[in-house]
């Protein structure tokens, strides 16, 4: 098969190739004093905005108890089956709480059902993004892992409180 | 049953609903007709085997023209008459209804993601289906004991109940020993046992089932599992002779609750209270208490796992060599294994010698009640008496056997034999045993992994002599098998036996036994 190669013909001043080096430098010091838009990632951390779906976590009151009563509406509806619940019950006035609560980051998919569908506020998509470890069972977060004190999910509440109001409204 | 079911003959009559002309049993209960053709009337104090009470005002209809009157009628408390004209859907139905909603929701506690019943309330469903989203008062809720325990089966939390009083009625109907009532009056009444009391009595369970809110919740399903996670399995209970029809309720391959269904003729709606909570002896966990495999004891008196084609090898000499081999089949087992059962043990006949068989017929003093539990605490003696033609064996004439004798064959001798019987048995263990329970007798000299009664198909013959079909509930472990196969199976291996195999094996423990074999086989 005939073969035609295109090649561009250079001009004297490419031919020199000094003035185009300098051309291609004078990018380069351009771009030093403008604004950086990288990062130096694991020193600099990304500040996620409070509309990221990160890991869910479990809310927990002020006085240490789960927000969650194990009424396993997240366990219906999650897309990924990533969801295990089990009851048991308290002494509390909310005579019900989870006994045990796994979820599965392996099969989470992030999607957030499970915090839009939670009756109580409970379950809470938090802006933690670093989900990368080195073996299967350190993924499956049990309830201990996943009970936050609230103070930390404050911002994501009252902002999952607004999304939805005006959805429903 | 309502009442019109009852009656010889029915004579019908046209009457509208909806503008549409039906033809109506004349003298019929007017919400029953209306569910029959298909309309969805809500109802919560309305029950087929209840008195009426029409408390709850949910049921409501619009009559017009000739009716009972115009106007608003309840429709559980309206008979059928000639020439009646209802409307079950107009405006006027539906603001009453979601009026009288909005009344039995002021003080509902609306914890349906604690609530057990959520899935399957008729409340819950009723205020989907007709109610508003959202109250209108600002007053605070009516707060009351929550968790109040009513004996040691069931638990009442008097904040969700609605006062529909179904379960009032049931013990004054149905068992006729009135234990619960309302207190107080107007809107601080509350349900209450008399005095404060316990409930007694073997029929509780079904004020649970009655319950149109959870109100009232079984102590031991209370928490295990959401209602939309249990898959359901029509089939008949095994505690007593009546045989009533049961669905069981499954998650996980373990049974979680045992609910009635409903059938005229045998138990209505109704079950005893020790069908539905004593379903832990069908739950056992493999290796702990239930047969994983079969096993059989080796000469140091060991007992080895093996699988079914070895423990038959094993088996097969045993029963050929002894001659007076006492067979008991349990009465758990169904029509069909009797039958292999008895073909099995006739096969022995056929090789000279003489076995003996039959079904073991429970403690004849068992004494049931008046309303459900019958006497046999066995489900399928008249099946195997009757239909299959098995001897029954009484527990004295089992007593005073020589163990090492004995095939017990089916699930359930463990519940059914007494205490001291089963020691002496398992002291020096049965020849055979066909069961599910590992604990049960560790000296057995063979022991083949059967299924329960909640894990196979067959037939049961209830007291009343209705045959019904078994349905599988649960899951066996994988290396038992179907009672009825493992029989069919030992007889083909008792035919098949080869004489020199068998010969080679115990030449000198042979001895006399095994005469009438040789005769038959040359």
């Amino acid at each position: 098969m005939k073969v035609r190669r295109m090649e561009k013909r250079l001009s004297l001043m490419e031919k020199l190739a000094i003035p185009e080096i300098l051309k291609g430098l004078s990018i380069t010091f351009r771009n030093m004093f403008r604004p950086k838009v990288t990062r130096q990632y694991p020193e600099e951390r990304y500040e996620a905005p409070i509309a990221l779906k990160g890991q869910p976590l479990l809310v927990e009151n002020e006085d240490g108890t789960p927000r969650c009563v194990a009424c396993s509406m997240c366990e219906v509806v999650c897309p990924a089956m990533a969801i295990t619940i089990k009851a048991e019950e308290t002494e509390r006035y909310i005579e019900r709480e989870p006994e045990e609560f796994s979820i599965d980051m392996l099969r989470c998919i992030l999607c957030g059902l499970c915090e839009e569908v939670c009756p109580k506020e409970a379950i809470i998509m938090s802006d933690r993004y670093e989900l990368a470890n080195f073996t299967r069972e350190s993924l499956v977060f049990h309830k201990d892992r996943l009970m936050t004190p609230i103070k930390e999910l404050e911002g994501r509440i009252r902002f999952t409180k607004e999304k939805f109001d005006k959805w429903h409204r | 049953m309502s009442p019109d079911t009852n009656k010889a003959e029915t004579t019908y009559t046209s009457i509208l609903v909806d503008g549409k002309e039906y033809q109506a049993p004349l003298g019929g209960r007017l919400i029953d007709f209306l569910h029959s053709i298909g309309k969805e009337i809500p109802h919560f104090c309305y029950h087929q085997g209840l008195p009426v009470a029409a408390s709850c005002r949910q049921c409501q209809i619009e009559s017009k023209g000739k009716g009972p009157r115009p106007g608003l009628a309840v429709s559980c408390r309206e008979t059928i008459i000639e020439g009646m004209e209802i409307l079950t859907d107009s405006e006027l139905v539906r603001k009453a209804r979601a009026g009288v909603m909005e009344f039995l929701l002021i003080n509902h506690p609306l914890d349906c993601p604690i609530c057990d019943k959520a899935g399957e309330c008729m409340l819950q469903d009723t205020a989907y289906a007709t109610g508003q989203d959202r109250g209108r008062t600002h007053e605070p809720r009516r707060h009351l004991d929550k968790r109040k325990s009513l004996g040691d089966k069931i638990l009442l939390d008097n904040e969700r109940c609605i006062l529909c009083t179904r379960c009032v009625r049931f013990f004054e109907a149905v068992t006729k020993e009135p234990q619960l009532t309302v207190l107080d009056r107007g809107d601080r009444s509350y349900l209450s046992t008399f005095m404060g009391d316990p409930l007694h009595g073997n029929y509780q369970g079904n004020i649970v089932d009655l319950c149109p809110v959870g109100a009232l919740t079984l102590k031991k399903f209370r928490f295990k599992s959401r209602v939309w996670f249990l898959h359901s399995t029509e089939t008949v209970c095994g505690l007593c002779s009546r045989g009533c029809n049961i669905s069981v309720e499954t998650r996980d391959n373990k049974i979680l609750r045992i609910r009635p269904r409903h059938n005229p003729n045998i138990n209505d709606f109704w079950m005893c209270d020790e069908g539905r909570l004593e379903f832990d002896r069908y739950n056992l966990e493999v290796t702990e208490t239930r047969l994983p495999s079969p096993f059989y004891r080796d000469s140091q008196g060991h007992q080895v796992p093996t699988n079914l084609q070895e423990a038959l090898d094993q088996a097969a000499p045993l029963l050929l060599r002894n001659p007076k081999v006492l067979f008991v089949l349990s009465p758990f087992a169904t029509i069909e294994e009797g039958w292999a059962f008895k073909e099995m043990v006739e096969t022995l006949e056929r090789f000279g010698l003489e076995p003996e068989m039959g079904y073991y017929q429970p403690d004849p003093n068992a004494k049931g009640d008046e309303f459900l539990h019958t006497d046999e605490p066995a489900p399928n003696c008249k099946g195997l008496r009757e239909e299959v033609g098995l001897k029954a064996i009484p527990p004295e004439s089992l007593e005073g056997q020589d163990p090492t004798r004995l095939a017990l064959i089916g699930f359930g001798f463990g519940e059914l034999l007494g205490r001291a019987c089963l020691e002496t048995i398992a002291a020096q263990g049965p020849l055979l045993h066909l069961g599910i329970r590992s604990d049960l007798f560790p000296n057995a000299l063979v022991r083949l992994a059967g299924w329960s009664p909640m894990e196979k198909a067959g037939h049961w013959i209830a007291a009343c002599g209705t045959k019904q079909y078994l349905r599988p509930a649960l899951r066996p472990p994988a290396l038992s098998g179907d009672d009825f196969q493992l029989l069919t199976r030992l007889q083909e291996r008792i035919l098949t036996w080869d004489e020199e195999q068998f010969e080679i094996q115990d030449k000198e423990e042979l001895g006399n036994q095994t005469q009438g074999t040789e005769e038959v086989r040359t």
